[in-house]
């Protein structure tokens, strides 16, 4: 049996959060979804739950997105992390790829949501 | 006033071809429909030109989203379409991720998006073919006549007069919504894309 999901989405943008969360709960109805609209929500959450999974946009304001994901990996170091993001240079690609942390291109399809959560955590990570 | 060569403006119309091919690949992807895109239009004009241009194309209103990048070049990016048509935009983007009665209230998010990842798209394609990095700031959206949107792209207008204007027009046939994303360029930022040309020019085997 797949284990649950517990997702944190992190995107300045309502609309990409709502189309991450809307694909996840349609594909895994008892997921725990947290959301966070940048860096400093985020890092503010109270979770208590192990995160299987953390989709991060990397251009927000304040703290980007690879920032951000260093910060949790602390905490969660077993989370598969994922940078969901239209900057798709490789420059970007290749800093995620260095700190271990998955990367996927905007814009948000079910395909690509479906990539990322098929994973169970860090066992494939 | 700086010109490019032939050779250069041949390579920079590939290369911003190369870079809309993606964002319309982007956009392909979000509206679950076939975009169809024009040749590169790629001019040297004045600033106050541009809402002639745009007026031309798009009517008195229009909604657009534009984005300040900096790096190895400096400039702006603006995609633009008519207002009356980003309703449905928005509306084939969203699909059932939200109740149609909600629509409105999502626009004006919902098209910043669009304008972000299709001008990263592009953005991110020429960074790198030139092995750079270019870094851009939050998505703008704007709203309003065509002098109202320009003026408030570019706050710099009074000291860099002469832009280069690249423009690809997309259209979505089935919803015949059709937009513009225009990349413009300022003198400082030409000549440094001229080395850049140049130096990959170079690199190529003969």
């Amino acid at each position: 049996m797949s284990e649950k999901r517990t997702i944190l989405i992190i995107d300045d943008s309502r609309v990409s959060r709502m189309m991450v969360k809307s694909l996840a709960k349609q594909n895994y109805p008892e997921a725990s979804i947290f959301e966070a609209g940048n860096a400093q929500e985020a890092l503010a959450l109270d979770i208590t739950d192990e995160l299987t999974h953390i989709i991060c946009d990397y251009s927000m304001p304040g703290m980007d997105g690879l920032s951000l994901c260093k910060e949790l990996q602390k905490d969660h170091p077993t989370s598969y992390i994922t940078l969901l993001t239209a900057n798709i240079q490789a420059a970007i690609r290749n800093r995620a790829q260095d700190m271990g942390i998955h990367f996927k291109k905007k814009p948000v399809t079910e395909e690509r949501i479906l990539s990322i959560l098929s994973k169970e955590g860090h066992k494939d990570a | 006033m700086l010109k490019l060569n032939d050779l250069q403006q041949d390579m920079l119309t590939e290369l911003f071809n190369l870079g809309m091919g993606n964002a319309a690949s982007a956009l392909s992807e979000m509206v679950d429909e076939e975009v169809k895109l024009s040749i590169p239009n790629v001019l040297f004009t004045e600033k106050h030109e541009l809402t002639k241009i745009l007026k031309a194309d798009s009517g008195d209103h229009i909604s657009g989203v534009s984005q300040n990048f900096q790096g190895m070049i400096p400039g702006q990016a603006l995609l633009t379409f008519p207002t009356d048509k980003s309703l449905e935009l928005i509306r084939l983007l969203l699909q059932d991720s939200v109740p149609l009665e909600n629509l409105t209230e999502f626009e004006e998010e919902a098209l910043t998006e669009v304008g972000n990842i299709i001008i990263n798209a592009g953005l991110s394609s020429l960074a790198d073919i030139f092995e750079d990095e270019i870094t851009s700031d939050l998505p703008v959206f704007n709203s309003g006549s065509c002098e109202d949107v320009i003026g408030n792209i570019s706050p710099t207008s009074q000291k860099q007069q002469t832009v280069l204007h690249l423009q690809v027009d997309f259209l979505i046939e089935k919803d015949n919504i059709k937009g513009y994303v225009i990349f413009l360029l300022d003198v400082e930022s030409i000549s440094v894309l001229a080395n850049h040309i140049d130096n990959f020019i170079q690199k190529l085997p003969h």
